[in-house]
Formats: C-alpha cells, structure tokens, sequence
C-alpha cells in the first residue's frame, strides 16, 4: 500500500509539473506588457501608457498567483528531492593556506584603500577608496554572495587581524546573552542611517574615517570575543552570513558544495534573534530606496518645516520606527500562520522557520539596485585600480541599454518567486498534511505581495536626492 | 551525487564539533521535538510516539504516516490510509478552488490591460 502511495503520488506529481508549466507561461504573459512598459515609466520624456498602480498590483498578482501553483506541489518527497540536491566541490577550495593567502591580501587591500581616501585624489569618481568600496565591495562583492556564496569569513580582513592581535592579548570572553541580537540589528541599522545622512558615499576622507573607526572597534571586538563576535555583533559579517544563504555553493564543516539556491534556507536549525535581523536586512534595503523617492523629499520637507527637529534626527526616527513596523507586520503574520493552519506548533518556531524565505527578497532587491550601478561605474573602478592615489585619466562611465529598467522588476519579481517557493517548502517541513501546510502560508503570502507592491513601486520612481543630508 | 551532510546554516570555519552536534541532533528531531503552544480551554489529540499535540485526530494520524512510519501498528497504518484519502479529496476541493481563483485573476487582469490600452 505504501508504494501503491508513491506511484499515485509521482503520477499527480507529474500533472502538477505540467499545471505549474502552463501557469507560469499564463503568469509570463500576464507580466510581460507590464514590465516591458514599467521601464519606460523612469524616463520621464517617454509617454506611459501603463498606469504604475497597474504595473505594481500585476507584480503583487504574480506573487499571488505564483503562491497558487505552487499550492499544487504536495508530495513531500518532490519537495524534498529539490532541497536535497548537493554536489561536492574539490576539496582544494578550502584549502587553509588558499584561506590564509586570500586573508592577507584583502588585509593589503584595505591599507590601500584607507591611504587613497586619506592621501590619494578627493575627486569621487576616481577615488579608489570610494569606487572599491562602494562599486566595488558593497555593490559587486555583495552580489558574488547571494549569486555565487559567502566567501566574507575568508576575505573578512578585520577577522584576520583579529586573530593576530588576539594571539598578543589572551582574552576570551563571551557576547552577554541578554544583548541577543541587537548590537547587530543596531549596528546595521546605523551603518546605513551613517550612509544616508553623511556625505561617506562621496567623501574619500570621511569614508576612510569611517573605515578607521569601524576597524578599530571591530580589531577590538574580535579580539576579545573571538569568533563570537563575528556571528553575533558584527552587521558586516552578520549580513553576508544571511545573504550566503541564498547563494547556490554552501560551506557544511570543512566541505563546499552546490546546491538549488535557496535550499540552505529551508532547513537547519535557526537561533532565537534571526528574524529580527532578516527583517532589519529587508527593511534597510527598502529604507535606501524609500529616501530618495519624491514621495520622501515632500515628507521631509513638510515634516522639518512645521517641526523644529534636525534632519538627521528624522531620518533616525524614520529608520527606527519603519524597522519596528516591519518586525510587528510579520511577527502578527507569524501568529496568523498559527490560525490559519491550525496548528498548535509555538509562533515564535514559525516566525524562526519563515524568516529566511524574506532574504531572496532582500537579496533581489539589493541586486536590482545595484547591478545597474555596478556595471555603470566598473570601468571607473578598472582605471582607479591601476590608479589607487588618482592620475591624470578621466573616469570612463559605462552607458547602459534602455532596456536594462526594465530588467529591475524582473529581478525582484524572480526574488518574491523564489521566497514563495522556500516559504512552500519550509512549510511542509513544519507542520503537518498538505492542506494544514499550504494554509499556514496564507499570512505570509498577503505579506509578499504588500512588499511586492511597495518595493516595486519605490524602484519605479524617479530617483531624488534625499533632502537635507549631502 | 553524494550523501547531503546536514547543514547548519553556517559558514563559519571554527566552530566546535560540539556545536556541530547539537545542531545536527535538533535537525534529526526537527519535526518531533519543536515547540507548541496549546490553548488552556482545548483538548488536543497526542501523538503516542512523541507527544506532540494537534488540534484535530486527523492531523494526528496524518502525522503518523509522515514521521512515525517505522514503528507504528497496523490499525494506526490503516488509520493513516483512511485520514490520507480523505484529505486528499479535501486537497482535489482546494484545488479546483485555487484553479478558480487562478482563472479569476488571470481574466481580471487582462481585461484590465485591454481597458487601460483602449
């Protein structure tokens, strides 16, 4: 009875397979026109002829109905098999002297990049220290993660000299357990409040202080606590660690192996303070583009003319209260999920299970944001290179097809798709049946296609210099 | 295609095998020993083998089938059997439900398009 199970199972599972390919070419042609239109929408000389309320609710439908076909896949060992794929790397990968080389050289790096913002060329568009850090690391690297894996605790720099400075002072202490996960949340909500309101993306000075300081602190941090300090405070390792796990190659002990992307967010064990720093990924991803829409600069400005607060202060209030709103809005979707699948399992396990299906959603954000970026500005980048203190070349900026805005919605569209499927799956993993499964992730699903929404609505917008802050 | 080891979720270099362990034990019981939560006023149907509560004998024999098939009774095999093809039918209802709904969206939607280019 039970293989007679199996094969009535693997004959469903293959018209689910044909349902879900007809659907997706339905949905295809669903958002085709829409998306085709949606890039026009930037350039403001282009007549639109795509109304932006319809273009954000077809990406919030696709969401939606993407969630429906996927509520066709039920069998248990189909989802599984998905998961389960692993195909082992040659050994020589991680390989520690390969480890140890690779440390010191991004060690090197950041000497010079700290000189050149120092001492080198102020101008911004052929600084070294501003294009490697920002084209090159925060939008470049950052992108290598999710698509490729997280190779920061090997290039991590201030890890390496960590672990030099700590063989000279003998102290292994442990991160309190009452901080939880909050110095990382603070840290990384800073770090991009710093970035907003302070001219660091455009200074060469100010970004090698900024540096400096963030070296010390973390030299100090790491060295006192070690390794902890790395998992549990440090934003910049926390978040590469995060967006890793959406990448295709996982490291599991000392081997490296490729997988579905996504896989490595369905399962495992997940520690107590996750989610709320999942969520404060998302919402500072969201935050970056929310300032410099118009919608923004008008608020801004009503806000610091009829209140006597400083700027910067609003921007803090913003960051803070958006970040407090997002955790309520899914932390109250955590506890519907308990309703609406009917199950008894605690919501605090299901708020710990379906974060990680909200960082290919972060992760597509950030790679629609920043691809664009990246590409335009690499061939400044190439001549700051071979460059690092400025000369007498001017900068190169690549010119990107008019089709390449267009792209972006697709981009997150494929993010939201992804986490619907490893939403899908985590659940099927927790609870119990088919049915109580599929029901759990009604909550989950409003709150994807909200997002969809509102992400793609803040993409389509024309970019604004946010007010008040250089 | 090699045995997938169980992952911990990090890449972190230096962790203590012990660590390793005790994550790899709460993977292996992921299901069996996660937390609940049951309402004061309510009386929730056990699992004989783990004890974890469902509000429905349906969800409990179902659950069986998924996580206890190795060491339980032929009358709770037959059980499971029964609960199976009953939620099956409730699925075969949900489906046509969400085919429903499928359709709904996809014509509300395009007419939309049609109205908006016109």
């Amino acid at each position: 009875m039970g293989s007679n199970r199996v094969i009535r199972s693997s004959s469903s599972v293959g018209v689910a397979v044909i349902r879900v390919l007809v659907g997706l070419c339905g949905v295809w042609l669903l958002t085709d026109p829409a998306v085709a239109h949606a890039g026009s929408l930037r350039l403001s000389d282009d007549p639109v002829t795509v109304p932006q309320w319809l273009v954000v609710s077809t990406g919030g439908g696709v969401v939606g109905a993407s969630f429906l076909i996927t509520s066709f896949v039920t069998d248990h060992e189909t989802i599984r098999s998905v998961t389960d794929q692993w195909v082992s790397m040659p050994a020589w990968l991680a390989n520690r002297s390969v480890s140890s080389a690779a440390g010191l050289a991004s060690v090197v790096v950041l000497v010079v990049v700290v000189a050149s913002g120092l001492v080198g060329t102020q101008s911004e568009l052929s600084n070294f220290a501003i294009l490697f850090v920002w084209v090159g690391w925060w939008a470049g690297y950052t992108i290598s993660v999710y698509l490729l894996g997280n190779t920061w605790p090997t290039l991590n720099p201030w890890r390496t000299l960590a672990s030099v400075v700590a063989n000279w002072v003998p102290t292994e202490r442990s991160v309190p357990q009452w901080l939880g996960v909050w110095p990382g949340v603070g840290g990384l909500l800073g770090l991009v409040w710093l970035e907003v309101i302070s001219p660091v993306a455009t200074s060469p000075r100010l970004l090698a202080s900024v540096i400096l300081v963030y070296s010390l602190l973390t030299v100090a941090g790491g060295a006192v606590y070690g390794a902890e300090w790395f998992r549990r405070v440090d934003p910049v390792s926390r978040i590469f660690r995060a967006y890793g796990r959406v990448a295709p190659f996982q490291r599991v002990a000392s081997r490296i192996g490729l997988t579905v992307p996504g896989s490595a967010l369905t399962g495992g064990n997940v520690e107590r303070g996750e989610p709320v720093f999942i969520v404060a990924v998302l919402w500072v991803t969201t935050y970056d583009g929310l300032v410099s829409t118009p919608v923004w600069r008008d608020a801004a400005q009503w806000i610091v003319a009829t209140a006597p607060i400083p700027p910067v202060v609003v921007y803090a209030v913003v960051m803070c209260g958006g970040f407090v709103a997002f955790l309520l809005v899914y932390r109250t979707g955590a506890r519907y999920a308990r309703r609406t699948g009917r199950t008894y399992v605690d919501s605090q396990v299901i708020e710990q299970r379906f974060a990680r299906s909200l960082l290919p959603i972060a992760a597509s954000y950030h790679f629609a944001h920043y691809l664009g970026y990246f590409l335009g500005l690499l061939p400044a980048l190439a001549v700051a290179v071979t460059q690092p203190f400025g000369g007498p070349v001017t900068p190169q900026r690549l010119l990107l097809p008019s089709w390449f805005g267009q792209l972006q919605l697709v981009f997150i569209l494929c993010g939201h798709l992804l986490a619907v499927w490893v939403a899908h799956t985590t659940a099927f993993d927790l609870f119990t049946g088919r049915l109580q499964s599929i029901r759990s992730q009604y909550p989950f699903v409003l709150i994807m296609i909200a997002y969809t929404v509102t992400s793609m609505w803040i993409v389509m917008q024309p970019y604004t210099q946010p007010p008040f802050v250089s | 295609m090699s045995q997938k080891p169980i992952p911990n979720g990090s890449t972190e270099t230096d962790r203590s095998t012990e660590t390793r362990a005790r994550d790899q034990r709460a993977n292996d019981g992921a299901n069996e020993r996660v937390a609940t939560v049951v309402p004061p006023d309510a009386s929730p149907a056990r699992c004989p083998y783990c004890g974890r509560p469902f509000p429905t004998e349906q969800l409990c024999t179902l659950h069986l089938g998924e996580r206890h098939r190795s060491e339980w009774t032929e009358e709770e095999r037959e059980r499971y059997e029964s609960a199976y093809d009953t939620e099956t039918n409730e699925l075969f209802i949900f489906h046509l439900k969400v085919i429903g709904a499928l359709v709904v969206t996809f014509f509300s939607f395009t007419y939309t398009y049609v109205f908006v280019w016109s």
